[in-house]
């Protein structure tokens, strides 16, 4: 081959790479006339591009590109568990898509038996939003699965680099739920929920594809193979899926809280962090969520949790989440017509003046619009405005200003304390509905009124807990690590597997032997036993929090733990558990 | 060590096309990708893969941050793909040295790279290939190099090469053909 060689044919491949099989000849013995050199070589990489993206072509055999009666035209994508080719129906004259093999699976009776399970599984499934499966053929080359050919782009294609218009991002999301609801009514897992496995279609109809992951509902398959290796894709799995539990239902829920999320953003939200969703610290980005309607963002926090109970139980319930603020939030403009709408625009500009009100600055402001606002959620039925407060209340928990003398001023402590308190009615006293379990770590947390919550899974590490009461709470699997607890009060809370390692006590009050054994004990240790310890503490392990404040607040906890520091506490308790262990308190 | 206001310096004079800084900053990118290849490949046990896009997106990030219009964005993000394509070359011909022989290996086109330190000659071959393939036309195989070392989309390739979008696919798709042949003799 040489350069000038090179050119042309190169630009004799790129004109009939476009060509049916018959055109091409005739194209190619009128550019190529007598260089039979050229038209060779040009024939040999249309095969190539005409094959697969394996560099093993999956028709070895060059002459035939034909599967039965479908003639091979064009190799649409494909991945790891197979390729999809653009096919011709030679019988009934249509175009129809085929799915095989890649070559190097081709031979493999288990991948074969996986192909032919997933065109069951997919077969089995009736929906609009769903690709239809024409027929099974098991040739000697392999098995293949003949679908519906769809003129269209996947949404990994469609989706520009700032997101889809909400409009848009949410019908196709619509479209979606609803294909996945109707599959797990029908038993069936989609199994590698991700854009590039949905497509649509050039009159904007949605398809579900590739259902080569699909499982039935809670059959026992692990996302990991016998080989140890993951099925799926692994940014767009669960958490629970990469540690190797997969088949529940809120593992799609998950799933497709990521694909919405890149709906509306055009980014994928843990991209920034190498998309590793196991990582122990869990939180949403902040700043990306202007783009996100205030009532779609309530339920991809939802359908994002880290701990599956705290997902939407099901697909349905996801679905029926969506119809609602669909039928009922103003998405964009334009949407908005009726009565009531106009009627529930203006309480949400009622509840944003509120909210503007609600402040750090002046307490007494502050009082007043949280009255308000109680008011407006006591008597709105509607969901956005609900959810705008409880957004906002959850920002002012999380975003305190650096306090100026080193004192969190009893203003921002008594404000936080009464968004607390909205959060808890927005929330429905579900406060999972707008908080990451992360949320509350390295906060200063006074006199909050966290009582008859279910915090199950929540972290407060390195906060400091002041006349904080968690009376009747769920704590189960909380963590406390490193937190400072000063006249808490735990009475019947539940604190079963409760994480205190390096928590420092001081008057929690109300525990019951009870209660302290089904802590994970392991993790409760005695207070610090001396002030020198405790000046190491405020040294080293607090560098985050309490190192940077001034000395005076040093010198006050200072007082307060040698204060605290008399058998009032947890220690006696600690000390009696471990000092009898035969003898059960 | 570079001073903190060098990469600053640097990067003004890369979008000015100043030569110098140009290479400076290249050895810049090279030794900090490196620094990150390898703290993926000597983490944990044998077996390592990671996605080299990933790496090439963090160290830009890392690197230079908003500071650059789009357009230089794609140009260095060309400038890191080929120092990623160098790393892993280097990496695969250790490793190789290592591991000896290993007879035939099952080559794989994986539109979404991910590299393994497993399978060190799929690389090498790769690396031929597209000195080969640049040989006869280079904009080609750096299409293919910004594509699956730097995770470039076809729009930033673009915008590197001052061609059209149809171009780059065009180009795209001639040069993985050209490829896949090349494999299979």
């Amino acid at each position: 081959m040489t350069p000038e060689n090179f050119q042309k044919i190169d630009t004799i491949f790129n004109r009939a790479k476009k060509l049916s099989v018959r055109k091409r000849s005739i194209y190619l013995s009128r550019v190529c006339r007598a260089d039979l050199r050229i038209r060779r070589e040009v024939e040999e990489l249309l095969a190539q591009h005409d094959r697969s993206t394996a560099f093993l072509g999956i028709f070895t055999s060059g002459a035939s590109q034909k599967v039965s009666h479908y003639a091979i035209r064009e190799h649409l994508g494909g991945g790891g568990m197979g390729f999809v080719f653009k096919a011709e129906d030679t019988r009934l004259d249509r175009f129809v898509a085929i799915k095989a093999l890649p070559p190097w699976r081709a031979q493999l009776q288990e991948a074969r038996d996986r192909l032919l399970q997933e065109a069951k599984l997919a077969a089995a499934l009736n929906h609009p939003s769903i690709v239809t499966v024409y027929e099974v053929l098991q040739e000697e080359m392999g098995v293949f699965i003949v679908m519906e050919y769809l003129a269209g782009q996947t949404l990994r294609d469609l989706i520009p680099p700032r997101g889809l218009q909400a409009q848009q991002a949410l019908g196709y999301g619509l479209h979606i739920a609803d294909a996945l609801d109707c599959a797990h009514a029908d038993g069936i897992l989609h199994g590698d929920l991700k854009p590039s496995n949905i497509f649509v279609t050039e009159d904007r109809r949605v398809k579900l594809l590739d259902f080569g992951l699909a499982v039935p509902l809670y059959s026992d398959r692990a996302s990991h193979d016998a080989a140890g290796g993951l099925w799926g894709t692994r940014a767009y799995m669960a958490p629970e899926q990469l540690g190797g539990t997969s088949n529940d239902p809120r593992s799609e829920v998950f799933s497709f809280g990521l694909v919405l999320w890149e709906m509306f953003t055009g980014k994928h939200p843990f991209a920034a962090r190498i998309r590793n969703v196991s990582e122990s610290s869990w939180s949403l980005p902040k700043r990306r969520l202007a783009r996100i309607p205030l009532a779609v963002e309530s339920i991809l926090r939802r359908c994002l949790e880290r701990e599956p109970q705290r997902r939407f139980p099901s697909m349905r319930e996801l679905n029926a989440a969506l119809k609602d603020i669909c039928g009922s939030t103003p998405i964009s403009e334009g949407t908005i017509s009726t009565e009531s709408a106009r009627h529930r625009s203006s309480e949400l500009q009622k509840a944003k003046a509120a909210i503007g009100r609600m402040n750090y600055e002046s307490f007494a402001q502050s009082r007043r619009a949280f009255e308000e606002l109680g008011q407006l959620l006591k008597t709105s039925g509607s969901e956005t405005v609900r959810a705008a407060i409880g957004n906002s209340m959850r920002d002012l928990i999380l975003y305190v200003p650096e306090p100026k003398s080193g004192i969190v001023s009893p203003a921002v402590r008594e404000t936080r304390r009464l968004a607390l308190e909205l959060l808890r009615l927005a929330s429905r006293d579900n406060l999972l509905v707008y908080l990451q379990p992360d949320d509350l770590k390295y906060l200063d947390l006074w006199n909050m009124d966290f009582s008859r919550l279910k915090l199950t899974g929540f972290r407060f590490d390195r906060s400091f807990l002041i006349e904080t009461s968690f009376e009747g709470s769920d704590l189960t699997h909380d963590a406390f690590t490193g937190a400072w607890i000063r006249n808490v009060n735990f009475t019947n809370a539940d604190l079963a597997e409760v994480d205190f390692t390096d928590a420092d006590w001081f008057n929690a009050l109300g525990l019951t032997k009870k209660q302290l054994r089904s802590v994970r004990l392991e993790t409760l240790m005695p207070c610090p036993a001396t002030e020198v310890r405790l000046r190491e503490y405020l040294d080293n392990a607090y560098d985050v929090s309490i190192g940077a404040w001034s000395d005076r607040v040093r010198e006050q906890i200072i007082a307060a733990w040698t204060e605290y520091l008399q058998p009032h506490g947890l220690r006696d308790f600690v000390n009696l558990l471990h000092g009898h262990p035969e003898n059960p308190v | 060590m570079t001073a903190p206001g060098d990469i600053t310096r640097l990067l003004a004079g890369f979008e000015r096309g100043d030569r110098q800084a140009t290479e400076r900053l290249a050895n810049l990118v090279y030794a900090h990708l490196r620094r990150l290849a390898a703290a993926k490949l000597q983490n944990e046990r044998t077996g390592h893969s990671f996605q080299p896009t990933m790496l090439v997106n963090d160290a830009i990030l890392k690197l230079a941050g908003k500071r650059f219009s789009i357009k230089n964005r794609a140009h260095f993000f060309a400038l890191a793909a080929r120092c990623m394509r160098q790393i892993l070359v280097d990496h695969a011909r250790q490793r190789n040295a290592v591991k000896r022989g290993g007879g035939a290996e099952m080559i794989v086109w994986d539109e979404n790279l991910e590299y393994s330190d497993e399978k060190p000659n799929q690389l090498l071959l790769l690396d031929g290939a597209l000195t080969r393939l640049a040989i006869f036309d280079e904009q080609k195989a750096r299409v293919v190099e910004m594509k699956y070392f730097g995770g470039m989309t076809n729009e930033e390739i673009a915008r590197t090469l001052g061609v059209g979008i149809t171009k780059v696919k065009e180009q795209y798709s001639f040069a993985i053909a050209w490829l896949r042949r090349e494999f299979e003799s």
